[in-house]
Parts: C-alpha cells; sequence; structure tokens
C-alpha cells in the first residue's frame, strides 16, 4: 500500500491522523506502533513477524553492547556479531530474492503486484533503511554518542514508523531521541505536515509518474531500439522522474512525520544545482550519503590519515561501490556506483579541482552530463542494455525500429500533459519558490491571502491528484525496491 | 596554546589566508570544510602539535572550540 494508493489517501492516513489527534499525548506512542504494525501488516502480513523479531533482536543488542561498553574487548565482539547478524540479514535476503526464478524481474516485485507472488519472494518492505539506522544506532551506542534506548516501545516506534517504512528517509536515532515519545503533534505541525505531504504527492503523481509512463516504453524494450534525440529525451526524463518520484516521496514521508510530531532529516537540497559531482552527491539522498560520509569515509580516511600513500580516492571509491551495492546485487547497480566513485575520485585530485575555477555554467554543464549518463547505468534492466544505449546517446546505434508510441522520428509525438511535465519538472527543479517567496515577503502582498491562496491552491491539487490516481491506479515509489 | 595558532593551521589547510576563525566557527561556516578536508585538517593538527585524537574524539567535535580545549588538553 503506497502513499499514492487511494486507500492509503482516503482510508488509513485520514484515519490515524485524527484518531492520533484525538489521543491524550501519554498513549500517542501506543497508537503509532499499532498503526505501523498494521501498515506493515496490511503490506506483507508474511513478515510481521520478521519484523517483529529484528526490532527485539536488535533492541536487545543495544542494551547488551551499552552494558558491556566499558570491557573494550567483549564489547567489540558483540558489536561485530551485531553488525554481522544485520548484514547478513540484509545481503541474505536481497541474494535470496534477486536469485530467484519465480521472480521475473525485480523491478515488477512490488507493491501493485505483490498480491500476484508468494508473499515469501518479495522483500521484505524497506529492510535495507532499517539495517543502515540499526547498523547507525549501534555505532553511535559504540562510539559513546548516543546511549542504548530502554523503552522498547520507542524503538519500535522509530524503526516502523510507518511514514519512513518504504523508501526511507535513513532517521538515526541520535537525531530522534527527543521525540521518540510522539506525544508533540499539534493542529499547526500537522496543517504544515499536510501540506508537505500534497506536495510531495503533487510531485510523485503530477510530475514523475506522468513522465514514466512516457519514457518506460523505451526502457521495457527487450532490444533498444531508439533515436539519439529520443534516446536523450528519454533519459532527460528519467533524471526528472527519479528526482520527483524520490524526493516527492520523501516530501510525504516528512509531512507524515510531522502530523505524528517526529522532525525528519532532509533527504534533498536541490542536486541539479549542483557545480559538480561531488556537491550532487551531497544534495541527493542526503540520509544515505551522510550515512557513508559518517559511519565509513571518516572512519578509513582517519585510520589511514598517517599513510600518505593511501590516495583518498581509494576510500571514495569504496563507498561508492557500497552505495552501489546497497541498491542491489546486480552489476549495473555495482557498475553505477563505480561510475561515480571514478568521478568523484577525480574530482578530489588537483587536476579535478581546478575545475572549480572554470566558468560557472560549465561546471552546471559537467555535473549534468555526468549525472545524466549514470542514470543509464542505475535505470537500465541490464549492463548490454546500458551499453546500447551509451551507443544510442552518442549516435552509435543500428538502424532504429520506431517505437509504437512514436508517430514521428526523431521526436514522438508526446501527450500535452507529459510536455507540461518536463517544463514543470524542470523549472521547479531549481529552487525558484524559495527565490519568490524570499522576494514576495517584502512586497505588499498580504501574507494571510497568500496563505489562503496557497492552501485553496493545495486544496485543489490534491482532488486533481486523487483523480488522477483513481483514473490510472497508483504507482509504487522507484526507492520502494531498495 | 591561543586561538590564533590554530587559525594557521587552518589558513594552510583551507588555503585561504584571510581566514579568520573563532570558539564558536563550526564546518558550515568555512568553505571547503568537508568530510575530506576534515581528517586533513586533523592530522595536520596533530602533526604540528605532535598530539594524537582518537576516533571517538574526532567525530565529536562540533565547534572550533571543542577542537581547541581538546588539543588543550593534550598539550603539556
Amino acid at each position: 500500500m503506497p502513499f499514492t494508493d487511494l486507500r492509503f489517501l482516503l482510508l488509513f492516513l485520514p484515519l490515524t491522523v485524527g484518531v492520533y489527534q484525538l489521543l491524550p499525548k501519554r498513549i500517542r506512542l501506543w497508537f503509532v506502533v499499532l498503526a505501523s504494525l498494521i501498515y506493515f501488516w496490511l503490506n506483507q502480513p508474511f513478515y510481521l513477524c520478521f519484523f517483529v523479531v529484528f526490532i527485539l533482536v536488535n533492541f536487545g543488542l543495544g542494551l547488551l553492547l551499552q552494558h558491556v561498553l566499558q570491557k573494550k574487548y567483549f564489547s567489540q565482539y558483540i558489536f561485530w556479531a551485531a553488525l554481522l547478524f544485520n548484514l547478513v540479514l540484509l545481503f541474505g535476503l536481497k541474494f535470496l530474492v534477486e536469485n530467484s526464478s519465480e521472480i521475473p524481474n525485480l523491478l515488477v516485485v512490488n507493491l501493485v503486484k505483490s498480491e500476484t507472488l508468494p508473499a515469501i519472494w518479495i522483500f521484505p518492505l524497506g529492510i535495507s533503511y532499517l539495517v543502515f539506522q540499526v547498523i547507525a544506532y549501534l555505532l553511535d551506542i559504540k562510539n559513546e554518542i548516543t546511549s542504548a534506548e530502554k523503552n522498547l516501545l520507542k524503538f519500535a516506534g522509530l524503526l516502523l514508523f510507518f511514514p519512513k517504512s518504504i523508501a526511507g528517509p535513513i532517521q538515526r536515532y541520535r537525531d530522534s531521541v527527543d521525540e521518540l515519545d510522539f506525544a508533540s503533534g499539534t493542529i499547526d505541525r500537522t496543517a504544515e505536515g499536510i501540506r508537505r505531504f500534497i506536495r510531495g504527492l503533487a510531485k510523485k503523481v503530477l510530475i514523475a509518474d506522468v513522465i514514466a509512463q512516457f519514457i518506460n516504453p523505451v526502457f521495457n524494450q527487450t532490444e533498444l531500439s531508439v533515436t539519439t534525440p529520443q534516446a536523450w529525451l528519454v533519459l532527460i526524463g528519467y533524471a526528472i522522474q527519479l528526482y520527483y518520484d524520490f524526493s516527492g516521496y520523501t516530501d510525504m514521508a516528512i509531512g507524515l512525520g510531522e502530523t505524528f510530531g517526529l522532525r525528519m532529516v532532509e533527504n534533498f537540497n536541490w542536486p541539479y544545482i549542483s557545480k559538480n559531482v561531488t556537491e550532487f552527491w551531497r544534495r541527493w539522498h542526503i540520509s544515505l550519503s551522510s550515512w557513508f560520509r559518517d559511519y565509513i569515509f571518516i572512519p578509513l580516511q582517519f585510520r589511514f590519515r598517517k599513510q600518505k600513500k593511501y590516495p583518498i580516492q581509494v576510500s571514495i571509491l569504496l563507498i561508492f561501490l557500497l552505495t552501489g551495492i546497497w541498491h542491489g546485487l546486480d552489476w549495473h547497480y555495482i557498475a553505477w556506483g563505480l561510475m561515480l566513485g571514478i568521478i568523484i575520485g577525480f574530482e578530489a585530485t588537483k587536476l579535478g579541482k581546478s575545475l572549480q575555477k572554470v566558468w560557472q555554467p560549465l561546471q552546471h554543464l559537467w555535473t549534468i552530463f555526468w549525472i545524466l549518463l549514470s542514470w543509464v547505468l542505475f535505470r537500465s534492466p541490464g549492463m548490454t542494455f546500458a551499453a546500447n544505449y551509451y551507443k544510442a546517446l552518442f549516435g552509435l546505434q543500428g538502424e532504429v525500429i520506431p517505437l509504437p508510441f512514436s508517430q514521428t522520428i526523431p521526436f514522438p509525438v508526446a501527450e500535452n500533459s507529459v510536455i507540461i511535465a518536463y517544463v514543470a519538472g524542470i523549472m521547479f527543479a531549481v529552487p525558484l519558490i524559495p527565490w519568490l517567496k524570499s522576494h514576495i515577503n517584502s512586497e505588499k502582498i498580504s501574507p494571510l491571502g497568500i496563505r489562503i491562496l496557497r492552501d485553496i491552491g493545495l486544496g485543489l491539487i490534491l482532488i486533481y491528484c486523487l483523480g488522477l490516481i483513481a483514473a490510472s491506479g497508483p504507482m509504487p515509489g522507484i526507492y520502494g525496491q531498495f | 596554546m591561543d586561538i590564533g595558532v590554530l587559525n594557521d593551521v587552518f589558513k594552510e589547510v583551507f588555503d585561504d589566508t584571510s581566514l579568520t576563525i573563532t570558539r564558536e566557527t563550526t564546518a558550515d561556516n568555512v568553505d571547503g570544510w568537508d568530510s575530506m578536508t576534515h581528517i586533513l585538517l586533523i592530522s595536520s593538527i596533530e602533526e604540528k602539535f605532535g598530539i594524537e585524537f582518537s576516533q571517538k574524539e574526532v567525530i565529536k567535535f562540533k565547534t572550533v572550540g571543542d577542537l581547541l580545549d581538546s588539543i588543550n588538553l593534550k598539550l603539556p
């Protein structure tokens, strides 16, 4: 049941938000845990026990680690055992799911189609995010940045909290510890949360999903056949789709977090305005990239800081290799990670740093060019497809058989909604609204008038989104599969 | 040790002769102070003052003040 499912939007969400607001503060935590368990049960009843055991074991491991912290060697053993448990669980499941012949294609193993597949072969919802949250928690206890949580309910509340169960963000215990009683959801925070949720829904339904319908036929071909202009157009479309899909989903999650009184971390900070790929990766999927930075990159660099011969590029390459693997045990994800690692590693060299002195538009072009090329590997179903896509991008493909939907070569005939989604997608990928806001406030227009207009606008957008979903059905978020 | 000595290390690491730090300065206030340069900064300080940090200390520094206090504790 993704957030764009009408059952979620019209039943689950209003019910949980409404009941939460009516409940006294001391039992709100109980309610959030219960609602989250119900959400998990509705999605994957098979895995409910699995998640309960996962929470119990890690809760116990956290307490044990805290208890033996002063015993240096023993605490090391406990920590490594805990880490191993979580990693084996994550990669064991990833391996099992991806190598099962029962599954035709991982991309369709998603919530929409879940009814048609045996429950065991569906990847447990958001397990990659959960495992990373738990590893951060255990490392923070080991490094004495935080203490182990003593209240099982709070621990379960943070990990199971349903708004972030599908696609994150990776919410660390240390950033949430003050709000884990889930008691501070006020009417104001709820209103702000709902506004953010609608904005996220609009990003997903009106931009990402519209573009998806236009570009998916190209990526779903068994033999890629596409002209060069089409290949670029579709790739740009994918760059827009991925951003609006994932950041829209994150907006919805963060908005829901607000309504239940938990402030969650931001995951995106206008990535497409970056001047280099390093910066892009600092602005994209921030909760994942900062996880790798804090828990792998810094410790590695610190350990090797005195070895002059240890180049920073080794750590960078390793981090991005792991980032690729986190997305899936597939060659195209690994190649995608390595590609990013090589570019970012290059940007850390003297020559790479000198790029920061060139004319700014060229720096943006450099960034967009490499990011677009990296999305080819990310989106392609396999390496052969990706290789053919690269050929098409640079005009090295053979004869092109037109796709059914493309009436004209080189550009396919697109519906108006697709053109609007492209234009809006590019327009809102730069901080246009924050810029307008900072300029409008100083003018004479009444802030109250603007707020009322904004809320009416958001209400209309919500109704329009609901109508679209009712007509075409929900599309699950791309990042739900990881 | 006062903050001026530390300021010189900062100028060198961040390659900026006009850089001025205070006890309240954080990574957000200094151009180029990211995870890569942070470790470089730490090892420059270790080398210059002949001290050593542990990883636990390094990840807990929030401001230049934290860093300075830790250095002063380690200096004889």
